[in-house]
């Protein structure tokens, strides 16, 4: 897009977020460039890839909508993930129970070429994970995704999800000995005495 | 409230499953190089059509608000007349 030419080359998400309130839809453009692969890796891993990406758009689409509301008071990113977060927790709890099956699309991108087998063996036992993540409550989900596979502070974690920090780190404890008893069942991926 | 054990309190199961953890880090999620585009394009369709709807409803009412103004005038003039 041209457009992006005239904004200021390294603007950062404040002056992006003035210009895309004005209007600019170069600015906003910019922003959804910057954060579109976080808010794909999030949703795909809250909802599974079948989803993500209709919800990375639909919620990319609420943010630019709601940028009036947005006041600033926490950073862009925490805002729009928050958004992020919420939309895919609302799409989860729409859909019936879980369908676990390790065809579950997660493995379908596996190319037809020979891969060394420890790789093959580490993308299938990384399926498996993806989903035995996906099965934890929604609330515990968010939560580890957010810290352990993003790496997200917990200051940051508690506006996103709207938590105060004492309930993330206990929800987090709590999806981590959640994900633990379930590997201690998959004797494949555990490989410790159970 | 618990809180994650600290790094001394941690069992071989809190190793075991960083383990696990990493690999999921590190496997690749699918790439959406076309959502920015998709987006964009849908938020300026959406941004015109709020825009034509917003005029639309600015029309409306101004022409509700000048018919009743009109009849307001006319039944006031009649209400004086009587």
């Amino acid at each position: 897009m041209t457009a992006l030419a005239v904004l200021p080359p390294g603007a950062d998400d404040t002056q992006l977020v003035r210009r895309a309130r004005e209007g600019d839809l170069s600015a906003f453009e910019a922003l959804v460039s910057r954060y579109r692969d976080q808010v794909v890796r999030v949703a795909t891993r809250i909802v599974g890839r079948d989803e993500a990406e209709d919800v990375a758009q639909d919620a990319l689409l609420r943010a630019f909508h709601s940028l009036p509301s947005f006041r600033g008071e926490a950073p862009f990113r925490s805002w729009l993930l928050r958004i992020v977060h919420n939309m895919s927790i609302d799409a989860r709890n729409r859909r019936t129970p879980i369908p676990i099956d390790v065809d579950d699309g997660v493995s379908a991108d596996v190319p037809d070429s020979p891969r060394p087998a420890s790789m093959l063996e580490q993308h299938e036992r990384s399926d498996r994970m993806a989903l035995k993540i996906r099965e934890l409550k929604p609330e515990h989900r968010a939560v580890l995704v957010l810290r352990d596979l993003e790496g997200m502070a917990y200051d940051d974690i508690a506006r996103i999800t709207e938590t105060p920090i004492g309930s993330v780190k206990g929800r987090l404890h709590r999806a981590r000995k959640e994900l633990i008893e379930a590997l201690r069942n998959n004797t494949y991926d555990w490989e410790l005495p159970r | 409230m618990t809180e994650t054990p600290p790094p001394d309190d941690r069992q071989p199961e809190d190793d075991r499953l960083d383990e696990l953890l990493a690999e999921v880090r590190s496997s690749p999620v699918p790439e959406a190089p076309d959502l920015t585009d998709r987006v964009v394009r849908a938020a300026r369709w959406q941004r015109g059509v709020r825009g034509v709807l917003m005029s639309v409803t600015a029309v409306v009412t101004a022409v509700a608000e000048g018919i009743g103004a009109m009849l307001g005038v006319r039944h006031h003039k009649h209400g004086g007349d009587e």
